[in-house]
């Protein structure tokens, strides 16, 4: 029984001679060597290149990652095991099983993190909001996602989050971003007027992108009435820059002409977000 | 040694070189369509096959000098841009349409070419409001016309700055010179700034009417036309041959010609100021002076920094939109502070990028296509030219 036992295992793997031992240290070595190459390469090109192009070449960084990886797997599991069905299907038993009570969520992130690399719901370069977290995405890893916020803030979000929680992405790979700016002013004024100096403050702004819609849009509410400038800038991270200039120069326009802003009450009180 | 250039077209109509197109009819030289990637592919291209006599070209380069405002202005004659008012008055029926515009790009001489129309046609010449007037969005500039009224604007770019007063008051002007309620007139205006304004107002309907692209041969004569009798021999430094045609048309330097018409986008002020700011003399050691002049192709891409931070484009792109700034009014235009604006206009102008004209801010000739295409590739708003 023992010695048959010994026969099965032993034809599981190879005999490990000192060539397969070499060969293995330097797939080993040359992928992490390719890994860091590729990594610092992409990354370092990408922060010289602008728009679509930038974009483009972030994305890269994980399917550059998973592309050497599973080139390095597809080398080195033949040099350890036999390639047998047998073996494969016994190589992947254990390693289900140690995946499904050792390593559940560790490899839950690794495996959403895959998923990531092919249906990209964030890429580097990315406005996304994961959890309530808003930042731009910097890095994407194996198992984390960087995200900076606008606080400059580093937060390593889990690919876990990607199978239960909503993912907003404010530019999907783009250079467009909607930003948005509100003003709650006190109900008795001249909605046309405003309406239209909020719109001419959107078309003075420096940080403006033409070719895409600038929309004032108005709510009624009990204490006022909510105004926003919904426009986009030259560029996703001028957004904050962007939102600063539209809300101090409308502040400007409209205390000049005389218009009140609305006192809402606490319970009223909006949080400030740049998003809505 | 006396210039023995002559123009060989010197006695053209007044249109020479001045033709007028459409707005959208306008195409630039073929050269300017290639984008950046195949330029980079071409310099890669020009530095392999670098040979010993570009080499020696540059050391020779390296031994001349820029000849004097003075000295140029003996050798060279002023761009005279009548002929472009010519063209204006055998294209444009005022009575067709309230307004008709006429666009150049930076250096394009638009403003002079309408004042000599206004001259020629006898138009009440709208004269640019003061700063205060500009800065409050005063609108008694435009009183005094009426229904009657045959009217000029040299320059609109001086008639508005893009902040919420200028922007409305600029509107309103437009409208109701669209509806014709102020007459007839003509507008001059930069290409810049007509992007910006048929954005952010809208300005379809009246006719825009611009020069043509000059190709290589176009700019040769007009060159050969703009020289005086006392210019020195004109020597290409790439050919070390004469660079413009001779009287029958023969000769010159095509390939810098057209590599100059290209760069400049085919406009022929722009190509005008580079060529001015490319002209190099003997040094002091060398050959006496008068005796030979060169041109000498540069390139003002390399004044720009690769890298540029927003504020840089920011500060270029105001000054494009507004045909050139005084730092004052640069200010009021920009979201930073006035030590922020005016350091970076001061970084500008000692790079090169930037020059002054009229106490005015504006981007340098040779640095122009290079600035327009980087803002281009950074989604700025950029003209139609």
């Amino acid at each position: 029984m023992d010695d048959a036992a010994t026969g099965q295992y032993a034809k599981l793997f190879n005999d490990l001679d000192s060539e397969a031992l070499i060969t293995l240290g330097v797939v080993l070595g040359a992928t992490i060597l390719l890994i860091i190459l590729s990594q610092r390469g992409l990354n370092w090109l990408a922060n010289r290149l602008h728009g679509q192009a930038r974009f483009r070449t972030f994305a890269l960084v994980p399917v550059t990652r998973l592309l050497i990886l599973v080139a390095a797997l597809v080398i080195s599991v033949p040099i350890i095991i036999k390639p047998s069905l047998g073996n494969m299907i016994a190589l992947l038993g254990v390693a289900g099983l140690a995946i499904g009570f050792a390593l559940k969520d560790y490899v839950s992130s690794l495996i959403a993190g895959v998923v990531s690399a092919v249906e990209m719901p964030y890429r580097p370069g990315d406005w996304v909001e994961i959890d309530g977290v808003y930042g731009e995405v910097k890095h994407v890893g194996l198992r984390t996602v960087d995200v900076v916020t606008a606080d400059d803030d580093l937060v390593a979000i889990p690919h876990l989050k990607l199978w239960d929680s909503a993912i907003y992405n404010a530019n999907n790979g783009g250079v467009s971003l909607q930003c948005v700016a509100s003003f709650y002013l006190h109900p008795e004024h001249e909605a046309e007027w405003v309406r239209t100096a909020l719109r001419d403050v959107a078309l003075t702004s420096a940080y403006l992108r033409f070719g895409k819609p600038v929309v004032v849009v108005a709510e009624e509410q009990p204490w006022g009435t909510h105004y926003r400038i919904r426009a986009y800038p030259l560029d996703p991270r001028q957004q904050f820059d962007f939102v600063t200039d539209l809300t101090v120069r409308s502040k400007a326009v409209l205390s000049a002409a005389g218009i009140r802003p609305a006192l809402l009450p606490p319970d009223a009180a909006l949080p400030a977000r740049h998003r809505h | 040694m006396a210039a023995t250039q002559a123009s060989p077209h010197a006695d053209d109509g007044p249109g020479a070189g001045h033709e007028l197109s459409t707005l959208a009819d306008f195409v630039p030289p073929g050269l300017t369509r290639a984008n950046q990637w195949q330029r980079s592919w071409r310099a890669v291209g020009r530095w392999m096959s670098r040979r010993e006599s570009t080499k020696a070209r540059s050391a020779r380069e390296q031994t001349l000098a820029r000849p004097s405002g003075e000295r140029l202005a003996r050798w060279l004659l002023p761009m005279d841009w009548a002929p472009l008012a010519q063209a204006l008055q055998q294209r444009l029926d005022l009575a067709a349409h309230p307004v008709t515009f006429l666009i150049t790009p930076p250096y394009g001489g638009h403003a002079l070419a309408i004042e000599h129309f206004a001259d020629a046609e006898g138009l009440t010449r709208l004269a640019a409001p003061s700063k205060t007037a500009l800065l409050s969005g005063d609108i008694t500039w435009m009183h005094s016309l009426s229904a009657q009224s045959r009217w000029a604007i040299p320059a609109l770019e001086r008639h508005f700055l893009r902040r919420v007063d200028g922007l409305q008051s600029v509107r309103e002007f437009l409208e109701r010179a669209q509806s014709g309620a102020l007459g007839s007139g003509v507008i001059g205006c930069d290409s810049w700034s007509y992007a910006y304004l048929q954005q952010a107002v809208g300005l379809d309907g009246a006719p825009a009417l611009t020069p043509r692209a000059l190709d290589g041969k176009a700019l040769g004569d007009l060159l050969a036309a703009r020289l005086s009798p006392h210019c020195p021999t004109l020597l290409s430094s790439r050919t070390q041959a004469p660079l413009l045609p001779d009287a029958s048309g023969a000769g010159g330097d095509t390939r810098a010609l057209q590599r100059l018409a290209a760069n400049c986008r085919g406009h022929s002020g722009l190509a005008w100021q580079s060529f001015q700011a490319s002209l190099r003399e003997p040094g002091a050691d060398d050959q006496p002076p008068d005796a030979v002049l060169w041109y000498v192709l540069m390139q003002g891409d390399a004044a720009l920094p690769a890298d540029a931070d927003d504020t840089l484009l920011l500060v270029l792109h105001a000054l494009l939109l507004h045909g050139g700034l005084d730092d004052d009014s640069l200010c009021q235009v920009l979201p930073f502070s006035r030590h922020e604006t005016v350091h970076t206009r001061l970084k500008l102008t000692r790079r090169g990028v930037l020059c002054e004209r009229e106490r005015r801010f504006q981007v340098a000739p040779l640095c122009y296509t290079g600035v327009r295409q980087l803002l281009a590739e950074r989604h700025y708003l950029v003209d139609a030219l």
